[in-house]
C-alpha cells in the first residue's frame, strides 16, 4: 500500500514486480532516496524470497534483484509513476509504506488478468487504486504501460466505450453500424498514374498506382500483375518507426491482396488481370499500388480499400501501339503513348468492410480506442454483386460460426451504402479536378 | 542404339513446351487427381514426439504433405519486451528447401507464420505462463497443398504434446472453389488452379472460428457450404488428433 499525502495506493504484487522490470534501466539513483520522496518501510525479506520462488525473471532479473539488495530500487519508479499519474495533485509529501502482504493467485484468476475482460469488481482489495478523498480511482496497468507509448484508456474509458457500444451509441455519437463520413481526393500525386487520398476521421491514407510494363510470368502469360505494398510510416504513430510498423505493414498488403486479387486461377479478382497484358506472353502492364498510412485512427484496412479503390478509377494506362513484324522470339518494340490514356475499369473493385467485435456487439469503422478494446474483427471484401471477395479474421478470440455468417449479411448491407458513398465521393472528386 | 526407333531415350532430354491445356476440372467428368470424393479429407496422420530437445513435438502427414512442429518453452520472454502478465506466443513457419516444386521458394513464410499465430493465440491459455514465452516452430518438408490447416492442427497437437495450457485442441481445414464444386483438402494442382478457397481453423468442443480466411468469389449459400463443410472436417480431424495424444500418453505409460 503507498500513501501519498492524502492518496492512497493498493498495488497488488503483480504490479510491483511489473515496475520492477520497467525499472531495470531506470535512471535513478539507487539507494539515495530523491530529495520530494521518502521511503519509510523496507522490503521484507520474505517478499524477497517469494519473488525468487514464484517469478519468472529467469537468471537475469534474480541476480538483479540481489545486486540491490535494498527496496529503493523497486519503490522510487513506482513512486515516480504515481508520481506522473497524479500529476496533477500538487504534492509536497510522500508516505510510502509497503505492507501490502504479497500475495500469489493462480495467474488465471489473478485480478488484472480480470482487468482484461473488463469485469471488474470494486470491492476486491488487491486490485491497484488511487483513493483521492472518497473517489476512488482505479489504476489500471495500461495506464503504466502508457508510459511506454502505447494507446492508453484508463478503466472509465474502456467501460464507457464497451458500455456505449451495448447502447448503440459510441464516443462520437455513431451508431454500431454507421461509418465515419469519407472524404476522398483524386490526382494527389501527379507522378503516379493514378492516385487518391482517402479520409475517415482521424485516420487518413494515400494510394497510388504505378504501370511499368513487365513480362508475364511464364505460369500465366495471359495475365498482367499487380503488387500491392502497404507502408506505415511513423508520422502516423510512434511505433511504427523503425520496424515497428513492419508487422501491420504486412498484415494490410496480405488482406489487401487477399480482397482484390482473387483466386489464384483469377476468377474473382477485384482487378481484371487478363485486361493488362498486351502481347500474351511478353509483355504485360505491372502495377504497383502502393498505400501509405499518413495518420492512423483505426479502421486502416477499409480505408486503404477505398483509397485504392479511388485511385484505381482514377487511373490512366497509356495506350501503347506494339510494332507490327517483329520475330516470334523477340521482345516486341512498342510505343507508348504521351496522350492517350485508357480508363481503368473499377466496377469489379470490392469494398472493404471491417466489423469489430467489442463485447457482444460488433462494429463498423472502429476508431482506434475502440480497436483496443476488440476481441476480435472480420474485414469482409464484397464487390458490387453482393459476393463476398476475401474474408481475414484478425484478432485472437474465437468467434462461433453464427456469429460469423451474421457478420456477412451485416457486412453485406454495410458495403451496398459504403460503396455508394464512395462512388459519388469519386465522381464528385474526379469532377472537382477537372473543373 | 537405344534411342533408335521411336524408342523413348532413356537420357534426360527437357520436354517441349506443353501445348496449353483446358484446366481439367472444367470437364464434366472431372475426378479428383488423387481419386478422392470432392468431400473427402486425404488421410491423416499425427505423431508426437518428433523431436527429441523440444518440450513438444508433432509430425503430420496428410498425403505428400509433411510438417514438424516443435514447441519450446515456456522460457524468459526477451529483456526488450515490455512487462506482460500473460505469456506471448511466437511463431515461425519456415518451408525447407526441397519443400516446394521449384527449389527454395519462401524459405520464411511470413504470411504462413502470422496466419498460425492467431489461429492459436486463441485457444491457449496465455494467462497460465506469465512473462514468458513459448516458441512454435514449424518446418514445412513437403509442401503439396493445404499447407497452413496441416501446419495449425499439428503445432496445436504439439502445444498439447508440450503440455501447454489450451481451451481446446485447434483443428484446420480448407476447402477450395473449383468452377462449380467445393473440393475439399485440396492438394497442389488444385490449388494451382483454384477460384478461391477458404480455411477455418477451429476449436470443435467449443465450437468456436479462431482462424478464418476466404480468397476468390463467393456467393452467401457457397459460403455456408463451405463452412459447414470445414466444421464437420474439423470436428473428425480433431477426434484423430485426440486419439494420437491419447496412444501417445498411454504408449508412455507402459
Amino acid at each position: 500500500m503507498i500513501r501519498i499525502g492524502s492518496l492512497e495506493a493498493i498495488i497488488p504484487w503483480n504490479t510491483f514486480r511489473c515496475f520492477f522490470l520497467n525499472s531495470l534501466n531506470f535512471p535513478f539513483p539507487t539507494k539515495r532516496p530523491c530529495r520530494s520522496f521518502q521511503l519509510w518501510s523496507r522490503l521484507p525479506a520474505r517478499i524477497t524470497q517469494s519473488l525468487l520462488l514464484h517469478s519468472h525473471l529467469g537468471e537475469n532479473g534474480i541476480n538483479r534483484l540481489r545486486d540491490t539488495k535494498s527496496n529503493s530500487i523497486l519503490a522510487l519508479p513506482l513512486l515516480l509513476i504515481s508520481l506522473i499519474i497524479c500529476e496533477c495533485c500538487r504534492l509536497t509529501q510522500l508516505l510510502v509504506s509497503l505492507s501490502h502482504e504479497p500475495r500469489f493467485p493462480s495467474p488465471a484468476v489473478h485480478p488484472l488478468s480480470r482487468l482484461w475482460s473488463g469485469s471488474l469488481p470494486s470491492h476486491d482489495p488487491s486490485l491497484p487504486r488511487l483513493i483521492l478523498g472518497s473517489k476512488v480511482v482505479f489504476f489500471p496497468r495500461l495506464t503504466l504501460i502508457s508510459l511506454q507509448g502505447m494507446v492508453s484508456l484508463s478503466l472509465e474509458e474502456k467501460h464507457f466505450i464497451k458500455g456505449g457500444i451495448a447502447q448503440d451509441l459510441r464516443c462520437d455519437g455513431r451508431k454500431r453500424l454507421t461509418c465515419r463520413p469519407i472524404y476522398v481526393e483524386t490526382e494527389v500525386i501527379p507522378q503516379a498514374n493514378g492516385s487518391a487520398r482517402v479520409r475517415m476521421g482521424a485516420t487518413d491514407v494515400i494510394s497510388s498506382v504505378k504501370a511499368e510494363l513487365g513480362k508475364p510470368s511464364s505460369s500465366h502469360p495471359d495475365r498482367g500483375k499487380v503488387f500491392i505494398n502497404i507502408d506505415c510510416s511513423s508520422t502516423a504513430e510512434p511505433a511504427f518507426e523503425g520496424r515497428g510498423g513492419e508487422e501491420l505493414s504486412a498484415e494490410l498488403s496480405i488482406s489487401l491482396q487477399r480482397c482484390l486479387l482473387g483466386g489464384k486461377s483469377g476468377a474473382g479478382a477485384g482487378i481484371d488481370l487478363s485486361s493488362l497484358v498486351i502481347t500474351e506472353g511478353k509483355l504485360c502492364w505491372d502495377l504497383y499500388i502502393d498505400g501509405l498510412v499518413v495518420s492512423s485512427d483505426g479502421n486502416l484496412l477499409d480505408a486503404l480499400g477505398a483509397a485504392i479503390k479511388a485511385a484505381l478509377s482514377n487511373t490512366g494506362i497509356p495506350r501503347v501501339q506494339v510494332a507490327a513484324g517483329a520475330s516470334s522470339d523477340e521482345q516486341p518494340e512498342v510505343d507508348i503513348s504521351d496522350e492517350e490514356f485508357l480508363q481503368f475499369d473499377t466496377s469489379g473493385v470490392p469494398v472493404i468492410v471491417t466489423l469489430t467485435k467489442v463485447g457482444k456487439h460488433y462494429i463498423v469503422d472502429a476508431t482506434s480506442e475502440e480497436e483496443s478494446q476488440m476481441s476480435a474483427a472480420v474485414s469482409i471484401s464484397v464487390n458490387r454483386q453482393g459476393h463476398i471477395c476475401g474474408i481475414t479474421k484478425r484478432g485472437g478470440a474465437g468467434l462461433d460460426p453464427s456469429i460469423i455468417l451474421d457478420m456477412i449479411s451485416v457486412a453485406k448491407h454495410v458495403s451496398e451504402q459504403l460503396m455508394n458513398k464512395l462512388d459519388s465521393e469519386i465522381a464528385s472528386a474526379e469532377a472537382e479536378e477537372e473543373s | 542404339m537405344a534411342g533408335k526407333g521411336g524408342t523413348t531415350p532413356a537420357t534426360y532430354s527437357p520436354s517441349p513446351a506443353t501445348a496449353k491445356k483446358k484446366p481439367p476440372h472444367l470437364k464434366e467428368d472431372w475426378l479428383r487427381p488423387d481419386g478422392r470424393g470432392f468431400h473427402q479429407c486425404r488421410p491423416a496422420f499425427f505423431r508426437t514426439g518428433a523431436v527429441n530437445a523440444a518440450s513438444g513435438s508433432a509430425y503430420a502427414e496428410f498425403g505428400n504433405t509433411k510438417v514438424i512442429v516443435s514447441v519450446f518453452g515456456p522460457r524468459e520472454s526477451k529483456k526488450a519486451m515490455l512487462y506482460n502478465d500473460t505469456g506471448r506466443l511466437n511463431c515461425n513457419v519456415s518451408l525447407t528447401t526441397f519443400a516446394t516444386p521449384v527449389r527454395g521458394q519462401g524459405l520464411d513464410h511470413k504470411e504462413y507464420t502470422a496466419m498460425l499465430h492467431k489461429a492459436l493465440e486463441g485457444a491457449i491459455i496465455v494467462e497460465s505462463f506469465p512473462k514468458t514465452t513459448v516458441d512454435v516452430f514449424a518446418l514445412v518438408l513437403e509442401s503439396s497443398g493445404s499447407d497452413l490447416p496441416v501446419i495449425i492442427s499439428c503445432a496445436s497437437l504439439a502445444l498439447a504434446d508440450a503440455g501447454i495450457m489450451m481451451y481446446d485442441l485447434v483443428a484446420s481445414v480448407s476447402v477450395s472453389c473449383l468452377s462449380k464444386n467445393l473440393v475439399i483438402d485440396p492438394i497442389l494442382e488444385e490449388e494451382n488452379c483454384q477460384d478461391g478457397s477458404l480455411m477455418i481453423a477451429c476449436m470443435p468442443s467449443r465450437y468456436e472460428i479462431t482462424q478464418l480466411t476466404v480468397t476468390g468469389e463467393w456467393s452467401t449459400p457457397k459460403i455456408n457450404e463451405g463452412m459447414q463443410l470445414c466444421l464437420d472436417a474439423c470436428a473428425k480431424l480433431a477426434k484423430i488428433m485426440r486419439l494420437c495424444l491419447k496412444e501417445a500418453a498411454s504408449d508412455s505409460q507402459e
